[in-house]
């Protein structure tokens, strides 16, 4: 396989900022120029372990994961038959609950903790880079913050599904789509918390806002906070459900978000870049590949060709 | 190529779609009312 320039700099980048020997480095390139050119055929023929084979998501993530789609169902479960009181359907729900003012209770107390979560995450998305770049091992292709790579890949993405192009771009461990969803979640996370405070607290808003501001913003947030929820609700269940559910190769779920690991096929498949670190870093992952694809004689290998010649030739 | 997924761990998965497919039609329904009301 002959790799882009962009997939051989971060080659190069993660085997410098993991100090691999030249023998190692040698291994990793002989290993990556002996697979097929075709990642397709690569990742059709690796064997995967749907609940995970390759390290993603630390456990700080995964708890922040688990609390935000807790606290993210709970608040949409009390908080929309609140503001939708008169429909048919909230009654139901608001009675189950014990009734509005019970509802709006657990609302505030379970807003509390998706704050608590929001926090949690900010601290860990500040200090893990800071320790990356204090040892010398940050590689910002490698961090959810967009670059104008992303957008190259989704044009190359769009040409691909459009039957445009041969095969998918290379992307990096969060690609663009991933990108997209974060920032709009974080977006929508400050849009739901500054306008849930303000009914919370208006005085504090009405003491921090120009007089002639206080009445527009306090009607402006009434209307994001229902609308930013029922938005919220839309991506999350046709776009999110969608690719960790029911998209292809994911079906019937993609358990990284419990164990924390990714399957081979699908880090290969959307996040090439990735796994050429993850060849880097783990001696076993090399040895797996080759393995594998040795097994399936899919290794365009010149060493063991050159010992089949050998064997020839003293027969 | 996937291996398949243990007993175990098809009522997790199964049982995780069923949930979000319930939520989804829940959601769609509840939108459908306030659209139409």
């Amino acid at each position: 396989m002959q790799l882009s320039n962009h997939a051989s700099s971060v080659l190069e980048t993660s085997m410098q900022q993991n100090k691999i020997d030249d023998a190692e480095k040698k291994e990793i390139e002989d290993l990556i120029s002996a697979l097929p050119q075709d990642r397709v055929v690569i990742y059709k023929n690796v064997v995967s372990n749907p609940i995970g084979d390759i390290y993603r998501y630390n456990i700080h993530i995964r708890i922040q994961h688990m609390l935000t789609f807790v606290t993210f169902l709970t608040l949409a479960f009390t908080g929309l038959p609140i503001y939708f009181f008169d429909a048919i359907w909230a009654e139901p729900f608001n009675s189950l609950m014990g009734g509005v003012n019970v509802s709006r209770i657990i609302h505030r107390t379970i807003a509390a903790v998706m704050i608590f979560s929001m926090i949690y995450h900010i601290v860990t998305i500040t200090l893990g880079p800071l320790a990356r770049i204090k040892l010398g091992i940050f590689d910002i292709r490698r961090t959810i913050i967009p670059l104008f790579k992303d957008i190259r890949d989704f044009k190359d993405d769009i040409l691909y599904f459009s039957g445009n192009r041969k095969e998918r771009p290379e992307m990096d461990k969060f690609n663009y789509k991933q990108k997209i969803h974060y920032f709009a979640a974080a977006f929508g996370n400050l849009v739901m918390v500054i306008s849930g405070s303000s009914f919370l607290f208006p005085a504090f808003w009405a003491s921090i806002l120009p007089d002639s501001m206080v009445a527009h913003f306090q009607e402006l947030m009434r209307i994001s906070h229902p609308h930013e929820a029922l938005l919220a609700l839309l991506v999350i269940a046709f776009w999110h459900w969608y690719n960790v559910h029911l998209a292809p190769g994911r079906f019937p779920m993609q358990w990284t978000f419990l164990t924390g690991k990714i399957t081979r096929e699908h880090q290969i498949e959307e996040h090439f870049l990735e796994y050429l670190r993850n060849l880097v870093e783990d001696p076993e992952e090399r040895e797996h590949l080759r393995d594998m694809m040795e097994s399936r004689e899919l290794l365009n290998d010149d060493d063991t060709e050159q010992k089949m010649d050998a064997g020839d030739s003293s027969s | 190529m996937m291996t398949p997924l243990k007993k175990w761990q098809k009522v997790i998965a199964y049982s995780s779609l069923a949930v979000v497919l319930a939520w989804t039609a829940w959601g769609i329904f509840a939108i459908w009312i306030i659209l139409t009301s």
